[in-house]
């Protein structure tokens, strides 16, 4: 268990060289001529002469050989400095690291009610297959499938904004952000849902959550249809194995068989699974964002692509990529934990 | 597979409902892709001197001959005229450029040339700026603009012989002469002038939504025609989905199954590349480099083809590894047959059917991450007949009054994906029923 977990993190740097390789790569396609663009204003840069522009495609090495252009470019990113943000107006790293608690609370706000739905649902599909229930699952998880995320959010918007005028876009209202930019309010993390427990303003709390609805049930219903097809799949599995025959014939109750021996072993699959589902919300997160006009990281990484503002677009990638490795290891080395065959090899 | 065994994969197909509804909507979205010229005729632009000859062939008679030629070399004078005079200055300019790259010329005299075809209007004066900037690349640009004008002198001699010959035809064969020509010329104009029937034509210049009229079926967003996008959305969708599937399919086929039979090294590198490329997430990957690439269908394919190819390379490699030991692959072997005859003619047939079943599951994830592209704006080009960008119009009109601009593309979009996504269950279901979820 051990070695393959040193193994794994032995891995973990030569991914992220061959990651930083493939986004610096990326990069390159763009041509000294557009790289410019990471470092300085285009607008500045189009009225520049090509003396001008040569003698700053030196400065930043932008004429050097590959191999150089990449150990610099390494070494910058090593050190933090990943290039100037248009769209941020800041450093790339630090318009990320600032935009970042607007995606995670709708993350771990979005984590509960998937997991937990997805879960109880298919397990109930499969204990009770091929009823009526069943086959309602079935059609909400396919629906759920074929919804694009996009089409999704717009629709739950027109509904519950444009008819019921319940959930409005944005991260608070003017009022609530008055409150929050006073004196007496103290911003810890930059939640806003978290930020107003700490200060014991329910208002503030029930203002941010209000915003933050209608987001989370559109990650969420995507996420249902797949973890809950994934579940009854699995459950159907394994309540047709013996053990849970055995279980049954020396007479224990139909919830113990199903809650204490089936649901446990059926749940394996899904933990695999839980790996694409953190990055799914980190996708998921660029839509949502963008549709519900909240200022987080998606935001961010979506404006940057739609004014071709290369740097932060490659910074995200870079960020997401090593989001995406830590956390396939995380749930490879938790499946090993759960799963006692694989901790054979 | 023999014929019992396609009888009884009907069957299942018939007895099972939602299966029968996904190969129904697919083939509704078939014909309807198919019939999209007749169900939504494009608007194709009219050329008054090819109108008058059209209208003279509809009722024609002999006294017409004169006029069909009158208007045929107008035409030609008209769409012509200026490259016809301007050739000859051109190619002293080309002539110049090459003489300039062996050094036979200066540099000023060449800048000479190119300010006097600039001040004539024969080049446009952006090449001039780009001479002073960097002449290199300027050369490039300029040699590329002579060799479009040239291409453009190049057919307007074609139609002009095509005309001379037609005034020499005999008058029996008049009529049909003359109507090939006017197709060949009509054909030839909407090239030159870029038309694209997948561009919806804007109908209004003004950009809030219209509700659906007799003229307008589905109302009009953005100035553009609903009915006439979600028509033609159809074929982007069928065109996005199966060009990505079926090239990144076969990438992921033939790599996957180089790893595996070779096995080793070779194995070794491949399925460790396949492991980075696994690590670059797929919408951002795709955004970046459709970003990188700059806008335009084409630019969405490549990125989704080179970030899709993972997948299908492991589940090969899995499935060759498989069968790579039977007996029949050792007794091939035995018998002297060579690797690629093996790979192609005995594995790959026996191992290919996940793979089409994967295939065909894919697709609808693909139009939908396109479409989330082209509604951030990073796709299609404006105005391109595609839901996503459709959709993206809304955003400034989202209200309940206006449900029609975002339901009716919605709708389209779920019902095509749900259609592939039916269809690639149901094969699953039918061909490999362990996997049935």
């Amino acid at each position: 268990m051990i070695t393959y977990i040193v193994r794994r993190l032995l891995m973990i740097p030569l991914l992220l060289l061959a990651i930083s390789l493939v986004v610096f790569s990326m990069g390159q396609l763009l041509g000294p001529d557009l790289l410019v663009s990471a470092y300085i204003n285009p607008n500045v840069a189009e009225r520049m002469t090509a003396e001008q522009l040569n003698s700053l495609k030196e400065k930043y090495g932008l004429n050097d050989p590959m191999p150089v252009r990449y150990a610099k470019w390494l070494s910058n990113t090593l050190k933090g400095d990943l290039g100037w943000s248009q769209v941020g107006k800041e450093p790339v790293l630090d318009a990320i690291l600032n935009r970042l608690p607007y995606s995670i609370e709708i993350a771990l706000w979005a984590l509960f009610p998937i997991i937990g739905f997805s879960i109880w649902m298919g397990v109930k599909a499969a204990v009770k297959h091929n009823t009526f229930f069943d086959h309602f699952i079935r059609v909400f998880t396919l629906i759920g499938w074929s919804f694009p995320d996009f089409v999704f959010g717009i629709f739950i918007l027109l509904f519950f904004y444009g008819v019921l005028g319940w959930f409005p876009p944005g991260v608070i209202s003017v009022e609530g952000f008055q409150i929050m930019r006073s004196p007496e309010f103290t911003n810890y993390t930059g939640m806003i849902t978290i930020d107003a427990i700490f200060n014991w303003r329910w208002d503030i709390f029930i203002d941010g959550l209000r915003h933050l609805i209608a987001p989370i049930l559109t990650i969420s219903y995507l996420w249902w249809a797949y973890l809950l097809r994934i579940t009854r799949a699995s459950m159907l599995e394994v309540m047709r194995k013996d053990y849970v025959r055995t279980a049954r014939a020396k007479g224990v109750s139909e919830k113990n068989v199903v809650h204490k021996h089936a649901k446990r072993n059926a749940l394996i699959p899904v933990v695999t699974v839980s790996g694409q589902f953190i990055i799914g919300l980190i996708m998921g997160v660029i839509i949502v964002e963008t549709v519900f006009n909240r200022p987080g990281f998606g935001r961010l990484t979506a404006n940057a692509a739609q004014t071709l503002d290369y740097s932060t677009v490659m910074g995200s990638l870079l960020f997401t990529s090593i989001i995406m490795i830590v956390g396939n290891l995380i749930v490879d080395v938790t499946y090993a934990l759960i799963d006692p065959r694989i901790r054979l090899e | 597979m023999n014929k019992e065994e396609i009888k009884r994969a009907l069957r299942k197909i018939v007895k099972n409902p939602t299966a029968m509804l996904g190969f129904v909507l697919l083939i509704i979205f078939i014909i309807v892709a198919i019939l999209a010229p007749i169900i939504a005729p494009p608007d194709y632009p009219i050329e008054s001197n090819l109108k008058e000859v059209e209208d003279a062939l509809d009722d024609f008679d002999l006294s017409k001959k004169t006029d069909i030629l009158f208007y045929f070399n107008n035409y030609l004078n008209s769409e012509y005229q200026f490259i016809m005079m301007d050739y000859p200055d051109l190619m002293e300019l080309k002539d110049t450029l090459t003489k300039y790259e062996k050094n036979e010329v200066s540099f000023d005299e060449l800048y000479f040339l190119t300010s006097e075809l600039a001040s004539y209007y024969i080049i446009d004066r952006y090449y001039l700026n780009r001479l002073t900037e960097n002449v290199n690349s300027a050369l490039k640009e300029l040699k590329r603009e002579i060799s479009r004008q040239e291409n453009i002198y190049k057919e307007a001699i074609r139609i002009k012989t095509e005309i001379e010959k037609l005034e020499n035809t005999s008058d029996n064969n008049f009529k049909k002469q003359a109507e090939t020509l006017h197709k060949n010329i009509y054909k030839s104009y909407i090239k030159k002038i870029n038309y694209d029937p997948y561009i919806m034509r804007k109908v209004t210049n003004r950009n809030e939504p219209q509700p659906p009229s007799s003229e307008y079926k589905f109302g009009v967003s953005g100035g553009r025609d609903i009915f006439y996008g979600v028509i033609w959305g159809t074929r982007t969708g069928f065109k996005i989905g199966l060009i990505v599937v079926l090239i990144s399919s076969s990438v992921g086929i033939f790599l996957g199954s180089i790893a595996a039979y070779f096995g080793g090294i070779v194995d070794e590198i491949i399925m460790r590349i396949t492991d980075i490329f696994l690590s670059i997430p797929f919408f951002l990957g795709a955004m970046v480099i459709t970003t990188i690439l700059g806008t335009g269908l084409d630019k969405v394919m490549i990125s989704m083809t080179v970030l899709g190819w993972m997948i299908t390379a492991r589940l090969i490699r899995g499935n060759i590894l498989q069968t790579k030991n039977e007996q029949y692959v050792l007794a091939a072997k035995a018998i002297g047959v060579s690797d690629w005859k093996i790979i192609i003619m005995h594995i790959l047939p026996n191992t290919i059917f996940p793979v089409i079943i994967q295939a065909s599951m894919r697709i609808g994830g693909l139009v939908i991450t396109a479409a989330a592209l082209s509604f951030l704006g990073l796709g299609s080009p404006q105005g391109y007949a595609d839901w996503g960008s459709i959709l993206s119009y809304s955003r400034d009109w989202m209200s309940p009054e206006n449900w029609y601009i975002i339901v009716i593309p919605g709708v389209a979009m779920i019902l095509f994906v749900l259609a592939w996504n039916l269809v690639g269950d149901s094969l699953r279901d039918i061909f490999d029923p362990k996997m049935r979820m």
